[in-house]
């Protein structure tokens, strides 16, 4: 049944670009930073994962995490060393612009030569696919459904229900308010880019066995995943959700019917939506400090 | 007041030394492959120009470095009566035109080199640089047909490239003619995708063979959607070739992962172990593909056995890297050596005289563009050879002459020398 296996393919895709659009979100909203290096950041959770599996011989869950919180650490390290500084200065959001699209060179050429320029391959973790109905579902795209819910969830009960999460939300407002309440606003940004460069890892990670690796692959989905952003709201995760649930259908449907000239219709479809909604679809228009 | 001047007279003199010493040995800050003696071999400085954010584009700098490390350990080339020593100068064009057209710039005026190899991104943008200066210019265009006119009289391109997809394509076409009748071609939908799709098409309808056109966006990795549509045609063959290994590998997957199982076949030389990263092997038995002799285990010539032993000592693995453009260097500097001098002129006219040459990508013979209105030999075919990928190995499976490339290429683009 081809309706079904669009949607269904249209789903998994979705559910990755949920998971790296959740995490552009949060960056952009609670520390102002538009992060141009996030691609660089899915890279490196993939070949975490595959040096982890290659060179320790380690499980595929446990290389997962390690891939996770090479991500993560290397989020909280550009934060020290990069953008705590430049946060805080005058024209910080094109200061801190300006740092992540140099920190994406350098990640990207950096990542090229010590990883070589040939793809990398994980193999497969779940196998196997069965034909329900005319639709061909696979197990590895079942598993990113069903990781991509949990991660999702998992990311609005800390962001909606836990005392860190309360920290963010107000940081996202007002950090001045949020100071004043005693939150510790350096330790929130540094904690918000590593989660987020946690969630890009998570996604490079999840997705190795069933595309593999290679160096170019952040460069490729950065834009996708900006659009997507753009579309829910950079300043609203449930925004990030609907964002990357409603292109990922988009693109399955887009891509079968029409071939590669569906992003210029995903590119019409965000003006028309941002002409009307500047905010996004559920976004408030918090002021990101340009 | 003595010693104050003695002790003055010690330090400027100790400062002045090492400034000296310093100025001396200031490295240049480009990238060379090896310097020149007073007394040894004289130095030939060759110029590239590349965009090596890109695997493809670092491959072909190290290959090409490593090609005139070999040379220089060889005792470095004999042309004319002297021997010269390679000097490879290296600038990354970051995938910009200005940044290219200054690397080009800073080549031609400040490093004064006469030869440029180019990966091909930026040559049009170029040319008009290098050939108002008179220096040779190597690299193939996907606007081949400005970059190959008769306008410019010092660029060829030795890498065979187009000469490759159509001699597999007629290659194809002769072997399995029933298959070529009815065959999707996927391709990435941008500018060389769309390039690539339209000059496969006009290919393959001189050749008789009727092919259907799929693209995907080509910054996509789930190409499910592909896979469905291909699976719906259910065509004879299928072919994914012009998006590279990795987008091309991800096409082929999703087309298998919806259940097609018709015959694979690529129109280009994708190399078996780059395309074992991204497809499973049950997916791959049977794929069949363009080769380099450099490729199999062992390779199949003497030049690709040695230039893989080489990459293998410098790099300690083999991992199939992108080195198609290896041949723009194997053929300058068969030109060079045939002409016996460093002349431009006297260079240019060996290369766009028929000049055969061999490098790790195969033997090659430059052909002319009758179709562009140029009689001089500014194209290439090479001796390419068919893999069939057998338990995830390339396993010889045909190696398609010159002679049999020039026969296809003459029935799509005229009568080529």
């Amino acid at each position: 049944m081809l309706i079904g296996q669009l949607i269904f393919d249209g789903m998994a895709m979705g559910l990755v670009f949920v998971i790296l659009a959740t995490g552009l979100v949060l960056i952009t909203s609670v520390n102002k930073i538009l992060f141009f290096a996030y691609g660089a950041f899915y890279t490196i959770g993939a070949y975490g994962v595959w040096y982890a599996m290659r060179l320790f011989d380690l499980p595929y869950f446990i290389s997962l995490l390690l891939g996770i919180l090479c991500s993560a650490a290397l989020g909280v390290l550009s934060y020290l060393l990069i953008f705590r500084r430049l946060q805080f200065m005058e024209r910080g959001f094109l200061a801190t612009l300006i740092a992540s699209m140099g920190l994406f060179k350098f990640l990207s050429q950096g990542g090229l030569l010590v990883f070589g320029t040939v793809p990398r391959s994980i193999p497969s973790v779940f196998e196997g696919n069965l034909n329900f109905m005319g639709i061909n579902i696979t197990s590895d795209k079942v598993a990113i459904i069903v990781i991509g819910v949990v991660i999702t969830v998992i990311l609005f009960l800390v962001y909606e229900k836990t005392a860190i999460g309360r920290s963010m939300r107000a940081v996202t407002i007002s950090p001045e308010a949020a100071a004043l309440q005693g939150v510790d606003i350096n330790s929130i940004y540094m904690m918000t880019l590593g989660m987020g460069t946690g969630l890009a890892g998570i996604a490079g990670g999840i997705l190795a066995p069933t595309y593999g690796i290679n160096p170019l692959m952040g460069a490729n989905i950065l834009w996708t995943v900006m659009l997507m952003a753009m579309l829910g709201g950079m300043d609203s995760l449930l925004g990030a959700v609907v964002g990357g649930i409603v292109i990922g259908q988009l693109l399955s449907f887009g891509q079968y019917y029409i071939g590669g000239a569906i992003q210029i219709i995903i590119f019409l479809i965000i003006g028309v939506v941002l002409y009307f909604k500047p905010a996004g679809l559920l976004g408030r228009g918090i002021d990101i400090g340009i | 007041m003595k010693r104050y001047l003695i002790k003055g007279l010690l330090v400027i003199t100790l400062i002045s030394t090492i400034l000296l010493v310093a100025c001396a040995t200031t490295p240049s800050d480009t990238t060379t492959t090896s310097g020149t003696s007073s007394s040894g071999p004289k130095e030939l400085k060759i110029g590239i120009l590349a965009w090596m954010g890109w695997p493809n584009g670092l491959d072909m700098v190290r290959g090409t470095e490593l090609m005139a490390e070999m040379d220089n350990k060889n005792g470095g080339l004999s042309i004319g009566s002297d021997r010269y020593n390679v000097t490879i100068i290296k600038y990354d064009s970051n995938n910009d035109q200005s940044t290219a057209a200054s690397a080009v710039n800073k080549l031609v005026f400040e490093d004064k080199v006469k030869f440029i190899i180019t990966d091909g991104f930026f040559t049009s943008a170029v040319l008009p640089t290098t050939d108002k200066n008179n220096v040779i210019l190597a690299g193939w265009a996907p606007d081949y047909d400005v970059a190959l006119s008769p306008n410019y009289k010092y660029h060829f391109d030795a890498c065979g490239f187009d000469g490759i997809q159509v001699a597999l394509t007629g290659w194809f076409c002769k072997k399995y003619p029933e298959k070529a009748n009815n065959i999707v071609f996927a391709f990435p939908d941008n500018q060389q995708g769309h390039a690539n799709a339209k000059g496969n098409e006009e290919q393959l309808a001189v050749l008789g063979a009727k092919p259907t056109s799929v693209f995907y966006p080509a910054s996509s990795q789930d190409l499910s959607a592909l896979g469905t549509k291909v699976k719906t045609l259910n065509p004879a063959a299928f072919s994914a070739a012009g998006g590279g290994p990795v987008s091309d590998g991800l096409a082929i997957k999703a087309v298998f992962d919806a259940g097609y199982r018709g015959t694979f076949f690529a129109n280009a030389t994708q190399p078996a172990i780059t395309l074992s990263q991204i497809i499973t092997n049950e997916a791959l038995e049977g794929f069949i593909c363009g080769a380099f002799p450099v490729e199999f285990d062992p390779a199949q010539t003497e030049i690709a056995k040695e230039f893989k032993a080489a990459w293998i000592a410098k790099y300690e693995k083999w991992e199939g890297p992108e080195i198609i453009s290896t041949g723009q260097y194997a053929g300058l500097r068969n030109a060079l050596q045939k002409a016996g001098t460093l002349d431009v002129d006297k260079v240019s006219d060996v290369i766009f005289s028929g000049m055969e040459y061999e490098g790790p990508t195969g033997r090659g013979k430059m052909i002319s563009r009758p179709d562009l209105g140029n009689s001089r030999t500014v194209d290439s075919i090479l001796n390419i050879y068919v893999k069939q990928i057998k338990s995830g190995n390339p396993t010889v499976l045909d190696s398609i002459s010159i002679e049999d490339g020039v026969v296809s290429f003459n029935k799509v683009y005229g009568a080529s020398k």
